[in-house]
């Protein structure tokens, strides 16, 4: 049970940021994977939307997100409800807001599995984005990427995660995870700055 | 180590436990009082969005999204809870009895999704059974009491204040569920208090404090 709560972790933050890893517009992977290699950071607002057939309307959440190679990242959701994933040096700290309080650290048992996940985004963002095992990936025209779990079991969890690149290499435009064909979450990105300095703080020091 | 101080602090925690309170009858009382009670509950179809820190008995707090949609007069809710990632956790139907949708671990542990939905009953809809007996609590509250399917009593406290509380006693007349506001002032727009704490006592006790971030109204 513990490996499965592990990889269930696991697939959701492979598709909550794999969008990111797309970095480089192309049309095959040797072009995704040399444009990819050429980044040192991402940062990038989000807009998420939770759509469920129960829902009135869909879930909404804003955030920002920031990489910076090799091995940092930054996911932060700001509205309505605070959090924060933070990954430095290879050590990955979650942080949430809730109720109007502080930030407080949370370190269940889901943190070990972020950890596993958060290196393999860095690998991602690297360019080695068809190198996980756990999906078969495939691009597809238009700039469109779709990853589908390999195992039945990851497919009970998440069906398919599709990415959409933007028309400016760097720039992912929006990425959508089903986990059924009516119920999926829709990350939308905009004001994507590739390769600005980002301060080492803004991954170490968490409020 | 952690077994012995379980061990030694036993006849404490069994000491502290809470019991069903005395009531003192009351004369004269106004008929709006039982009504007043229910009133802490939602009337009508809602779908209401939370944050809810979850804090185990043992530990690390987690966080994660819940949305329910109820119907008072049915006495029937769907929830979904989800993380603030938005993968669904766990989503099922209750309509007396529960549907399980979808339940990852270890929301998917035996007896997990009816625990769920009896709290989630508790906080949002009126006890089932009418008020059987009413009066003044020691500290001046008012009370309602309702006998329970498991043969135990739901008290519903309304202080002359405002402030109220939801009791959950077991047929041997021992608290086991509390849900009650965090802030008297703390109210959303749609009515309901923006942050309620339901307390589980007992071995496996834990809290749950939510956080009302949507109040949608679905109609009658």
């Amino acid at each position: 049970m513990a490996t499965m709560r592990i990889n269930l972790r696991k697939i959701q933050w492979l598709a909550l940021i794999a969008a990111l890893s797309c970095i480089g517009w192309a049309d095959s992977w040797d072009q995704l994977k040399t444009t990819a290699g050429a980044i040192t950071s991402v940062q990038a607002d989000f807009v998420q939307e939770k759509h469920m057939p129960i829902l009135t309307k869909p879930l909404v959440s804003k955030g920002v997100f920031y990489y910076q190679a090799p091995r940092a990242v930054r996911w932060e959701y700001q509205w309505p409800v605070q959090s924060i994933v933070a990954m430095y040096n290879g050590n990955v700290r979650r942080f949430v807001a809730a109720g109007g309080q502080g930030f407080t650290e949370e370190s269940g048992g889901g943190l070990q599995a972020m950890q596993v996940v958060m290196e393999e985004i860095t690998h991602w963002l690297a360019g080695r984005f068809d190198d996980n095992p756990m999906f078969q990936v495939r691009l597809e025209p238009g700039r469109c990427i779709v990853l589908v779990p390999k195992e039945e079991a990851f497919q009970k969890v998440i069906q398919r995660i599709v990415l959409n690149l933007g028309q400016q290499p760097g720039v992912i435009r929006s990425v959508v995870i089903y986990e059924s064909e009516n119920a999926f979450t829709q990350l939308t990105f905009s004001h994507t700055v590739l390769n600005a300095r980002i301060e080492d703080d803004l991954f170490k020091k968490i409020p | 180590m952690r077994i012995t101080s379980l061990i030694l602090c036993l006849p404490l925690m069994l000491a502290s436990c809470s019991h069903l309170p005395e009531i003192r009858p009351a004369e004269n009382v106004a008929a709006d009082r039982d009504a007043q009670c229910r009133a802490i509950f939602p009337t009508g179809r809602w779908q209401l969005v939370h944050s809810i820190e979850m804090l185990p008995p043992a530990g690390s707090k987690q966080t994660v999204m819940g949305v329910v949609q109820l119907s008072s007069e049915k006495r029937t809710f769907h929830c979904v809870l989800m993380t603030i990632e938005g993968l669904v956790l766990f989503e099922a139907d209750f309509n007396g009895a529960v549907t399980i949708e979808r339940a990852l671990p270890p929301l998917d542990m035996p007896g997990m999704a009816d625990g769920i939905a009896r709290d989630i009953s508790l906080i949002f809809l009126a006890p089932e059974e009418p008020c059987a007996e009413a009066g003044f609590l020691k500290d001046g509250g008012w009370v309602c009491r309702h006998p329970s399917a498991d043969g135990g009593d739901e008290d519903i406290v309304v202080q002359p204040d405002g402030r109220w509380e939801i009791g959950c006693y077991d047929k041997n007349r021992r608290l086991t569920r509390s849900v009650a506001p965090l802030a008297k002032e703390d109210v959303h727009a749609g009515g309901w208090p923006s942050r309620v704490m339901l307390k589980a006592y007992g071995l496996g006790g834990y809290e749950l404090r939510m956080s009302l971030i949507e109040a949608d109204y679905l109609g009658k």
